[in-house]
């Protein structure tokens, strides 16, 4: 038990969350592997962003969440959290480096004598993502392909050993998603953790090592070759309308 | 003598102790008014701006009728007060009627004005306040009210906005970091221990500040136009937060002085002297200045945007900015 734990990214137990009156999560229980890249699917409302939330301690919730090993103001440093683009003001002025350079100030401290070593270090993360050339345009310049890109490079200045990203892939095309899945297989490759919320179950099998199903509660969790079956994902999806690319 | 000999007659009028420092601390408040402005524009809360500007009045008019001073730390209170009160209320509206963002702040400053310009009716027999200078300010009588600084004698209001200007820009300096991210990616600040509501509160509190200690000189209207109208022009030509304050602070600048030009020479150009009016409000001048150089950024932006070429890299910025 104690060496699951010790291998375990997340650890969430007997989690509910709920909005006012209205219950989101109940009982939700999973472990996610450390150094795995992991997909969260489910239909739209099924609670996932709130998974997501509540691991960071942005809302109230009731059970156990156990990050890195502690709890989330433990390692909050260790830990790089992308929002959904609709949460992100886009047209604010801001250059692509000065994204990066927040990760750098994440883990070095948001005041002190530190932008030189920020930028130095968010102008590498971004060389890492190929958006060196773009570094000094503003960030709302740019397609949402490169925007994801830039969150990428932002967790790799914040040196994170846990990222997670909310529905990264919304609103880009299919082959600027390859390219970011291949990104964040190269950030699992060097021993991140990866955690994100996706919608596009055709690539769930051969793209994550792991995957969560969300409806309300856990419904599965484990490798993703394993889980995404035709009966787990019938009892996730159910009726719900729109989910689209499902291939089980 | 012609209108034209008159204009230039009423510049020549011109001293230094008077209209040298009313240039001056409008030229102060601007770049006081230039980083809070800016972030409340860049931030999608000009309309803040507004409801800051408006809703001080109350704390400002109730903490002179307690006190019977003008004291700075009494109006500072109240007018703190005032604002605390104004993002309670429009908070409430918002998230428990479901009311509109825009529409709450709108209803609870309103009301916070309304209160106040009934307190300051009533506090009208006290003389040192009247409706009229809430209102537009008054600037031109500024210079007159003046205080030994370092061996000189200052008008107290361009001391007391120079030190909310140094203030504002130490502020914003020292919690800059975390007021980018929280203003960019709230999600990301708020998980990466950014402390966004802090940063919302630092930022309200720069615009109360500054919103005191124009208050006088420039009136409650007029604020909101140094505050809000060179950041939104400044916006139009820069991509990054750092320029864009420094041009609101140019911008606000340039309109101090129009303004106070424009207000000494339009009356005998426009014939008015002859009709007893030798000068306009300085503030209503500078408002309209301000409103001229908006225009003036948006023509070049439109002219400089019309050059570019057409390959799907054409900026949303001027190229220059960054």
């Amino acid at each position: 038990m104690t060496d699951d734990h010790e291998r375990l990214a997340i650890s969430i137990d007997a989690l509910d969350v709920a909005y006012g009156p209205r219950t989101v999560l109940q009982g939700a229980t999973v472990g996610i592997r450390a150094g795995a890249m992991t997909a969260i699917v489910g239909p739209n409302g099924a609670g996932k962003s709130t998974l997501l939330r509540a691991v960071m301690g942005m809302l109230p919730f009731s059970g156990s969440v156990r990050v890195l090993g502690g709890p989330i103001d433990a390692c909050r440093k260790r830990v790089a959290y992308v929002p959904q683009r609709a949460a992100v003001d886009w047209d604010f002025p801001i250059t692509v480096r000065q994204v990066a350079e927040m990760g750098a100030h994440a883990r070095l401290g948001w005041f002190g004598f530190t932008g030189r070593r920020a930028r130095r270090e968010s102008l590498e993360a971004l060389a890492d993502v190929g958006l060196a050339d773009l570094a000094a345009r503003p960030i709302g310049e740019l397609s949402g392909g490169q925007q994801q890109r830039a969150f990428v490079a932002r967790a790799l200045a914040q040196r994170a050993d846990l990222v997670l990203l909310d529905e990264p892939f919304a609103s880009i095309d299919a082959t600027t998603e390859r390219d970011l899945l291949d990104l964040l297989a190269k950030l699992r490759d060097r021993g991140t953790t990866v955690v994100v919320v996706h919608h596009d179950l055709s690539t769930v099998r051969d793209r994550f090592d792991d995957a969560v199903l969300v409806r309300g509660t856990v419904i599965a969790h484990g490798a993703a070759r394993k889980v995404m079956t035709a009966e787990l994902l019938a009892r996730t999806y159910g009726d719900a309308p729109g989910h689209g690319t499902a291939s089980a | 003598m012609s209108r034209g000999d008159a204009a230039i007659e009423a510049l020549r009028a011109w001293t230094p102790e008077v209209d040298g420092w009313i240039i001056a601390i409008g030229a102060l408040a601007a770049i006081a008014c230039a980083v809070p402005g800016t972030l409340l524009v860049a931030r999608r809360q000009s309309m803040a701006a507004d409801g800051i500007a408006h809703a001080v009045l109350p704390g400002i008019a109730g903490a002179f009728l307690l006190s019977g001073t003008r004291d700075l730390a009494w109006m500072a209170g109240g007018a703190a007060v005032a604002a605390v009160a104004m993002s309670a209320g429009s908070a409430y509206l918002e998230r428990t009627l479901r009311v509109e963002r825009d529409a709450a702040l709108g209803i609870a400053y309103t009301v916070l004005f309304a209160l106040g310009l009934a307190l300051v009716v009533r506090a009208a027999d006290g003389v040192d306040i009247d409706p009229s200078c809430v209102l537009f300010g008054a600037i031109e009588f500024a210079p007159l009210d003046r205080v030994q600084a370092g061996g000189h004698e200052v008008p107290r209001a361009a001391i007391v906005i120079a030190a909310v200007a140094a203030a504002n820009v130490a502020v914003a300096a020292l919690a800059w970091r975390p007021i980018l991210a929280s203003s960019f990616d709230r999600g990301f600040a708020r998980a990466a221990g950014a402390r966004p509501a802090a940063c919302d509160a630092v930022v309200g509190a720069m615009a109360t500040a500054t919103c005191v200690a124009c208050f006088e000189s420039l009136g409650s209207v007029i604020v909101v136009g140094m505050l809000v109208v060179p950041a939104c022009a400044a916006r139009l030509a820069c991509a990054r937060l750092v320029p864009m304050a420094m041009l609101a602070a140019a911008i606000g600048c340039c309109a101090a002085v129009l303004g106070h030009v424009a207000a000494c020479v339009a009356a005998p150009i426009a014939g008015l002297d002859a009709a007893g009016v030798r000068e306009l409000s300085t503030a209503g001048c500078v408002a309209a200045s301000l409103g001229a150089c908006f225009a003036g950024v948006a023509w070049v932006r439109a002219i400089t945007m019309r050059n570019l070429p057409v390959d799907g890299t054409r900026a949303t910025s001027l190229p220059c900015a960054p």
